[in-house]
C-alpha cells in the first residue's frame, strides 16, 4: 500500500517532470526547426542581404536606379554643329540624361540638307524665336530654362545646361545630384568668383539649376520690374545675375580631396596646368594640377571636340578593364 | 526512462547550439561565401593575380623622347607589367642635363651598344628580346615589345594571355598578311612573345647559319622572318564579336575608318570601322602621343563612373 501511494503522490511530481520535461524537448525541437529554417532561408538570400546591407551603409551609386535624381539636359548649339559635335553628344552622354534636348535655332533656308535630315534624328526643343549667333547666347539659354520650367518643371529634379562641346558623365552628375535638395534655390557647376556677387558657373563646364531655382527663374522673368536680361552679355554671367536676384545661390562642387569635378576646359588642359594666369584669377578654388585636378567621380570637361568626345566614351562605357583589382594603381 | 528522457533533452540542446553556433558563423562571413561562389563561377579577372600570366614589358624608346613619352609610359602602363624595361640608345654626349637625370627615374634595360636611331630598330628589338632571354627566361611567361607612343591595356593583356598556352611557338598582335609567309604582327600595336618563342628566337640568334638579320629593314618585319625560320607562328588575337584586341592605328583613326591605302592591303582582317572598330577586351592602340595617354589612363584607372547599373548602355 505504501508503494501505491509512494507511487501515487511519486506520479504527481513524476507527472509534473514529465510534462516539463515534454514541454521542453518540444520547445527544443520547434527551437531547432525554426533555426534550421532560418538557416536555409537565410544562406538562399545571401545576396540580397548583403546589398541591402550596402545600400545602408553606402554607396548610394549602388542602386542609383531606385534612388537617382531626374534630369533633364539642355544642349546649346546651332545647326553649323549638327553633324559633327550634336552628332557626337547624340551617339554618346546625352541619352543618358533622363531627357535631354538640343536647343537651337531653325532656319532651314540657311542649312544644308544634310543638316536638315540630321535634325529629324535629333531632340531639338520646340523653342520658337531664337536669334542666332554667339552673342545671342543668353537668350538661347534663358528660352531653355523657360521652356524647361513651362513644360517639364514637374518631371524632373535638376536642369542642366550644357555646350555641344561639353562631355557629361552623367551617372557621376546623378550620384553628385543625389544626395543635394533640389527643393533649394542652388546651382551646382564650376564656380567663378568674378563678375556676379556670389560668384556664377561657367557656361561650359555645364550646371544644374534645382527645382526651386528654375521656379525662380521663371518668376524672375514673369517680373516686369526684373533686372534679368533677355539677352546680351555673356549667358553664363547673366544667368547667374538673374537667380541671384531671386536669391538663388552656387553650391560647391569640390570632392573630399578638394578635387574640382565640373571642369571648364578639357582634361589635358587642367592636368597639364598649362592654363593661362587670367584664367587662374577668376577661379573659386586654386587651380589644381596633375593628378588632383579632376575627381574620381569628375562630371564634366568642356572644349571637347568629337573625336574626343567618342573615345572618352569608349574608355568609360566600353573598355572593359575595369573588374581587375591591380587597376586601383 | 527518465535518463532516456534527460539525454533527448540533452541531445536537442546540443543540437540548438551546434544549430546557433554555424548560423552565426554563416552569417559572419556571408561576403567571403558570396565570393568564393563567384570566383568559382566565374571570370579570371576577378583574382587575376592569382591565374595571370607573368608579363615583361620592353618599351622601345630614344633620348628625345624621355621627358615626354617615355615619363607617361611610364606614369601610366608601364608599371602595370609585372616587369617592364624601357630600350634605348644612351648617349650622355649627345643628352641634355634634363634627359640625364631622368634616366635615374626609369628602369632602363642594361644594354650595351645600342646603335641610335629608326634605321636601327630591327638591332634594338632584337638585343632587347635577347637580353630578356638571357636575364629574364625563367621569370615571365609573356615577352611584349612596344613603343613609346603605344598605350597598352595590361590588364586586358593579360587576360587574353591567360587563355594561350606560353609554351606554344606562338605570338599575338594586330596581324598583316603580307611580306612574311603567314603574316607578320604590326610594330607600334605592340606584340608578344610567348617563352617558347623567345627561346627559338634566341636559338636562331646563336645559330651561325641562320638568315635573321642582326640589324636593317623593318623591326616587325625582321623578327616576324626570324621566328618564322623556328616554326613560330602568329596567333589570332580577336574577340567574339571578330573585333581586333591589338590596333595599329589610334583610336580615333580606327573608329572614324581613318585608314591609309596601304593597311587596306595589309591587314589580315577586314578592317572595320564604328562600334565593332575595338574590343570592348582591347589591348593595345599606336600614335598615342602623351596627352592622349594621361587621358586614357584616368578614364580607364580613375573615374569612378563605373558601378551606376545605366552604364550599360
Amino acid at each position: 500500500m505504501a508503494n501505491n501511494s509512494g507511487v501515487g503522490v511519486g506520479t504527481f511530481e513524476n507527472n509534473k517532470q514529465t510534462v516539463f520535461t515534454r514541454l521542453l524537448s518540444i520547445g527544443l525541437a520547434l527551437t531547432c526547426l525554426i533555426l534550421i529554417t532560418t538557416f536555409y532561408v537565410g544562406s538562399h538570400t545571401n545576396i540580397s542581404y548583403i546589398e541591402f546591407q550596402k545600400i545602408k551603409l553606402g554607396n548610394v551609386a549602388i542602386h542609383s536606379e531606385l534612388l537617382s535624381p531626374r534630369v533633364l539636359c539642355l544642349i546649346v548649339t546651332a545647326p553649323k554643329y549638327f553633324l559633327d559635335r550634336v552628332k557626337a553628344v547624340n551617339a554618346t552622354w546625352g541619352p543618358r540624361c533622363d531627357r535631354y534636348f538640343f536647343i537651337t535655332e531653325y532656319i532651314p533656308q540657311n542649312m544644308t540638307l544634310q543638316q536638315i535630315n540630321f535634325a529629324q534624328q535629333i531632340p531639338i526643343a520646340p523653342i520658337q524665336n531664337i536669334t542666332p549667333g554667339y552673342d545671342h547666347l543668353t537668350q538661347k539659354t534663358t528660352l531653355a530654362f523657360l521652356f524647361a520650367y513651362e513644360k517639364y518643371f514637374n518631371d524632373f529634379d535638376w536642369f542642366v545646361k550644357a555646350d555641344d562641346d561639353t562631355y557629361l558623365i552623367v551617372e557621376n552628375l546623378k550620384a553628385f545630384l543625389s544626395d543635394k535638395n533640389p527643393s533649394e534655390p542652388v546651382t551646382f557647376g564650376y564656380n567663378y568668383k568674378v563678375h556676379v556677387r556670389r560668384g556664377m558657373h561657367a557656361g561650359g563646364a555645364s550646371y544644374a539649376l534645382s527645382r526651386e531655382s528654375l521656379r525662380r527663374f521663371d518668376e524672375a522673368h514673369k517680373d516686369p520690374n526684373s533686372t534679368c536680361l533677355k539677352d546680351g552679355g555673356g549667358e553664363d554671367i547673366e544667368i547667374a545675375r538673374c537667380l541671384r536676384t531671386k536669391d538663388v545661390y552656387p553650391g560647391q562642387s569640390l570632392d573630399k580631396q578638394n578635387r574640382e569635378l565640373f571642369h571648364p576646359l578639357n582634361y589635358t588642359a587642367h592636368f597639364s596646368g598649362n592654363i593661362n594666369t587670367t584664367f587662374g584669377k577668376m577661379t573659386e578654388h586654386p587651380l589644381q594640377s596633375g593628378d588632383n585636378c579632376c575627381g574620381d567621380k569628375t562630371i564634366s570637361f568642356h572644349y571637347v571636340d568629337p573625336d574626343q568626345i567618342y573615345l572618352m566614351d569608349f574608355c568609360l562605357y566600353k573598355l572593359r578593364s575595369r573588374d581587375v583589382p591591380q587597376r586601383q594603381k | 526512462m527518465w535518463f532516456q528522457k534527460r539525454s533527448v533533452s540533452t541531445g536537442l540542446a546540443l543540437t540548438c547550439l551546434i544549430l546557433i553556433t554555424t548560423f552565426y558563423v554563416a552569417f559572419h562571413t556571408n561576403e567571403s561565401y558570396i565570393e568564393s561562389k563567384t570566383n568559382q563561377l566565374d571570370n579570371v579577372t576577378i583574382h587575376p593575380e592569382l591565374l595571370s600570366p607573368r608579363v615583361l614589358c620592353l618599351i622601345l624608346t630614344t633620348p628625345k623622347y624621355f621627358l615626354d613619352r617615355v615619363k607617361a609610359v611610364n606614369d601610366t602602363w608601364g608599371p602595370r607589367c609585372d616587369r617592364y624595361l624601357f630600350v634605348t640608345d644612351y648617349t650622355p654626349q649627345t643628352m641634355t642635363p634634363e634627359q640625364i637625370n631622368f634616366t635615374q627615374q626609369i628602369p632602363i634595360a642594361p644594354i650595351q651598344n645600342i646603335t641610335p636611331g629608326y634605321d636601327h630598330l630591327t638591332q634594338k628589338t632584337t638585343l632587347a628580346f635577347l637580353f630578356a632571354y638571357e636575364k629574364y627566361f625563367n621569370d615571365f611567361d609573356w615577352f611584349v615589345k612596344a613603343d613609346d607612343d603605344t598605350y597598352l591595356i595590361v590588364e586586358n593583356l593579360k587576360a587574353f594571355l591567360s587563355q594561350q598556352n606560353a609554351s606554344e611557338p606562338v605570338t599575338f598582335g594586330y596581324n598583316f598578311k603580307v611580306i612574311v609567309p603567314k603574316g607578320y604582327h604590326s610594330g607600334g600595336a605592340s606584340y608578344v612573345l610567348s617563352r617558347e618563342s623567345l627561346r627559338r628566337f634566341y636559338e636562331a640568334h646563336k645559330d651561325p647559319t641562320s638568315t635573321c638579320l642582326k640589324d636593317g629593314g623593318n623591326e616587325d618585319i625582321e623578327i616576324a622572318r626570324c621566328l618564322r625560320t623556328k616554326d613560330v607562328y602568329p596567333g589570332q588575337s580577336l574577340d567574339k564579336q571578330n573585333r581586333e584586341l591589338f590596333h595599329t592605328l589610334s583610336y580615333t583613326d580606327h573608329f572614324r575608318g581613318n585608314f591609309p591605302d596601304w593597311l587596306k592591303k595589309y591587314a589580315e582582317n577586314p578592317l572595320q570601322t564604328g562600334d565593332n572598330c575595338c574590343s570592348d577586351q582591347t589591348i593595345s592602340f599606336h600614335y598615342i602621343d602623351p596627352d592622349k595617354i594621361y587621358l586614357m589612363d584616368f578614364l580607364l584607372y580613375k573615374t569612378r563612373s563605373r558601378n551606376v547599373s545605366q552604364r550599360k548602355k
